[in-house]
């Protein structure tokens, strides 16, 4: 393998391996802290995982033998990691194929002698080394970490959950590659891959939470991974799931070859032939909308604000129709009745706020960032630099990207809630329409909380803002899970973004956590605007 | 006429010896200022400095007497800008890509936006990342030209463009000039700057190495001369003078570079029997070249 290629995939390597054990090895030695050491309160923790994981059946299989640490681990580590495995083969796959032929590497080397066949599968068999050592080292230190609890993972069962998860990481990959043949942009073939890759693992959500739906699991390569139970007592490794995932991994990619041989470099598979080309020059008119400064960034992105319109929306609507089922089943065992007796209200409304504005944090919070990753590439192309050949003070085009930012991010809230809400009307699930507008106006504050930490840092560091903001997600989603069990003082939990939200639905405004987001608000902004107006711009 | 741009001890450092150094220049209102350097010699610095993108270490720069850092935002109203490197906008259409950056400014005429447009014969339905090269120059020309601003920066503005556009936009300039616009164009194509330009400035190294008058320029440098005998060639005699260089002689004739006076070379040629006497005028890329010396 050339060296090369390994490099390119560094920064994914270093990021999804460092969440990874994150996960694994915080769910290893949380373990004997949270569930004890006797059998009993083993037992009893394992009653009360179960109980909980109802809730989150939409997200994760129900759990296997969770009164133990290889149960326990693959529902709380494993079977979150095939989202952030699959996210990195999405980065990689569509960066692979349309990023690297943006920047011109691609054609250059085409043009160097390599075959096209022989580049892309060198640069499949490249991210497929890095992943499989990614996946390897993260099962070797977790397999490691358990000998401190006392009851060591079975390496058998390491070793099993690793292949699947790397089956199901290559499969996304080809798919990614093979979806990026048909969208010449890297930024929409990414979009367009991760789209299909949600859509596939919601069909597998929804196959295991609706009664007669199972069969749907056979088309979702996500159905597919969870069969194999491998890290669990007693669990099996299903042999033609992993099988079938190594398949499809295979085939798309010689899919994905095979298109590349009969399409033109940096063009789509399909191309649209253009019948007639008008021969009449254009007069320009001017454009009111893009007069208005806030409005002229919202109209530009009005396709991907369709997008993540869309995707949103169908996660919603997902998982309120999936929160009726499951309030189903809360209603009928008492001990699950008192896991959302504080939530108040219809255990149906409970469970779409707790999974509903839960996801809309996590993807508010993904959509800030690759704003923010946005701003740091205007940088670098030009647009910058164009902006600034105007007559425009520099303040102004900060506080013109955050009000842009603040605007998308109230469209995308409230148009994809309110079409969930009526959705929860027709399905029969009652929701308050006052928490819940309150709840989604408090998503606001959030998303622009990571915004203005995003402009603060990205006039000064612009390349590492994306990976900070990556990182502050990945830390606060782990406080927030993780203080709780630990008994860290509310300070530490505080320090989470998640946190600071709060529960708005059923608990109102949490105002501690709203001053703490607005003191960030108001000091990112106020850093974004010096730096902006002291920086160097194009060096 | 007043004075569009003044330059006095303008610096930058990036460190390890990368930069401009103390730039004093002066440009006239009405002029066209060619400005040359080979790559890395600190053109596009200076240019990103009189467009107050980046803040001077040292020194100032004034536009019309606008400081170009302070007062940034009011001259940009006054200022044309073609970048050495283009944006990328992706997606957008031509005409949405003018409306864009219009709507940014406010002072654009899109009457001869458009105008400009059909001169260049450039389609502004197409999609930016559809368009050639010389295509994407011809919409950053247009960018730079559609609010009639008073001076006009432009950094390699022929970059991509075939001859009968770079043709085109020679006249274009000269309009502009015509009109009383001031031009300042850095440029690596010599005959560019050769037939535009009235003053050029040559820089090296972050230093300004000279600035003067295009035909001053010439006059001071060498010249070519090749000379066809009847006879022998007088090669002693032509050796022995101070003055010229790169010699090359045959059986009938001589090449050679002159510097300075011909009078040591008339009084060298007395009793030889010449044939054919023939001097031209040095391109600007030969005076680059004798100013640089050898790469």
């Amino acid at each position: 393998m050339r060296p090369w290629i390994l490099r390119l995939h560094r920064v994914g390597f270093a990021a999804t391996t460092a969440v990874a054990l994150l996960t694994t090895v915080l769910s290893t030695i949380s373990f004997p802290i949270i569930a004890g050491h006797t059998a009993a309160s083993r037992f009893a923790f394992g009653q009360s995982v179960e109980i909980s994981a109802q809730s989150l059946a939409w997200l994760i299989p129900l759990p296997t033998s969770p009164d133990t640490l290889g149960g326990f681990l693959l529902w709380k580590g494993y079977d979150f990691l095939c989202l952030a495995y699959p996210f990195w083969a999405v980065m990689a796959g569509a960066g692979a194929v349309r990023g690297d032929e943006e920047r011109g590497i691609v054609s250059q080397l085409l043009t160097a002698g390599v075959a096209r066949t022989e580049y892309l599968l060198k640069r499949a068999f490249g991210f497929a080394s890095v992943s499989v050592s990614s996946i390897a080292l993260v099962g070797l230190i977790t397999w490691i970490s358990s000998y401190t609890t006392g009851t060591p993972l079975h390496p058998g069962g390491v070793v099993g959950a690793s292949i699947a998860l790397f089956a199901l990481t290559w499969s996304c990959y080809g798919l990614t590659i093979l979806i990026s043949q048909e969208f010449s942009i890297s930024r929409v073939a990414s979009g367009v891959a991760g789209i299909v890759l949600i859509l596939l693992f919601l069909v597998s959500s929804y196959a295991r939470s609706s009664a007669g739906a199972a069969w749907l699991n056979y088309l979702s390569p996500f159905g597919w991974y969870y069969r194999t139970r491998a890290l669990a007592p007693g669990g099996i490794f299903d042999i033609p799931s992993v099988a079938a995932l190594l398949i499809l991994g295979c085939a798309a990619t010689a899919g994905a070859a095979v298109l590349y041989r009969f399409r033109d470099d940096g063009a789509a598979t399909i191309r649209r032939i253009r019948s007639h080309r008008p021969e009449r020059p254009l007069t320009l008119v001017a454009s009111r909308i893009l007069r208005i400064p806030t409005l002229r960034g919202v109209w530009t992105h009005r396709i991907l604000l369709s997008i993540w319109i869309g995707a949103i929306t169908c996660t919603l609507i997902i998982l309120v129709d999936i929160a009726r089922g499951t309030a189903d089943i809360f209603t009928t065992n008492p001990a699950l009745q008192a896991y959302l007796r504080g939530y108040g209200g219809s255990p149906a409304a409970g469970l779409v706020e707790v999974t509903g504005f839960g996801v809309m944090q996590l993807l508010l919070s993904i959509f800030v960032i690759t704003q923010v990753s946005e701003w740091s590439i205007e940088d670098q192309n030009g647009l910058l630099e164009l902006a600034l050949s105007q007559p425009r003070h520099r303040r102004a085009i900060v506080i013109e990207r955050l009000t842009q930012l603040l605007s998308m991010v109230g469209i995308i809230s409230f148009v994809s809630l309110t079409l969930a809400f009526l959705d929860a009307d027709l399905v029969g699930v009652h929701i308050l329409p006052g928490p819940y507008y309150l709840a989604a106006v408090m998503l606001w504050p959030f998303a622009m909380t990571f915004a203005c930490i995003g402009a603060a840092l990205v006039g000064s560091i612009p390349r590492l803002t994306v990976i900070i903001l990556a990182a502050l997600t990945v830390i606060s989603y782990f406080l927030y899970d993780l203080a709780p069990i630990f008994r860290w003082p509310d300070w530490i939990a505080n320090l989470s973004m998640y946190t600071l939200y709060g529960t708005p639905y059923h608990g109102g405004i949490f105002f501690g956590g709203l001053f703490a987001m607005c003191i960030i608000i108001g000091l990112g902004t106020l850093i974004a605007g010096k730096t902006m107006r002291e920086r160097s711009v194009g060096t | 006429m007043g004075t569009a741009i003044i330059t006095s001890q303008l610096s930058k450092d990036y460190g390890q010896g990368r930069g401009l150094d103390y730039l004093s220049l002066t440009v006239t209102e009405g002029e066209i200022f060619g400005f040359l350097g080979p790559n890395g010699a600190g053109k596009t610095t200076t240019i990103r400095l009189l467009m107050g993108l980046i803040r001077p270490t040292h020194g100032t720069a004034t536009l019309f007497g606008h400081d170009c850092w302070t007062d940034a935002v009011a001259l940009k109203h006054m200022v044309g800008y073609i970048p050495g490197d283009l944006p990328a906008f992706g997606g957008m259409r031509g005409h949405e890509v003018i409306n864009y950056v219009a709507g940014m400014r406010r002072d654009a005429d899109l009457a001869y936006a458009t105008s400009l447009a059909e001169r260049f014969e450039l389609d502004l339905r197409m999609r930016y990342r559809e368009y050639s090269r010389g295509n994407k120059q011809k919409l950053a020309i247009i960018l730079a030209f559609m609010h009639h601003p008073r001076l006009l920066i432009l950094d390699e503005p022929t970059g991509g463009l075939d001859p009968l556009n770079q043709m085109e936009f020679r006249k274009l300039v000269h309009e502009v000039i015509a009109k009383g616009a001031t031009i300042f164009l850095s440029s690596h194509i010599l005959a560019e700057v050769e037939e535009t330009c009235d003053h050029i400035g040559i820089i090296r190294n972050g230093s300004l190495v000279q600035v003067t008058e295009l035909d001053t320029l010439r006059s001071m440098q060498r010249k070519g001369v090749t000379i066809t005998f009847e006879g022998s060639v007088p090669t002693e005699r032509l050796s022995a003078l101070g003055n010229i260089s790169d010699l090359v002689t045959t059986d009938t004739s001589a090449t050679f570079t002159i510097s300075g006076s011909f009078s040591p070379l008339i009084a060298a040629l007395q009793g030889a029997n010449v044939r054919e006497f023939a001097s031209h005028e040095p391109t600007l890329e030969e005076i680059f070249l004798s100013l640089y010396g050898t790469k």
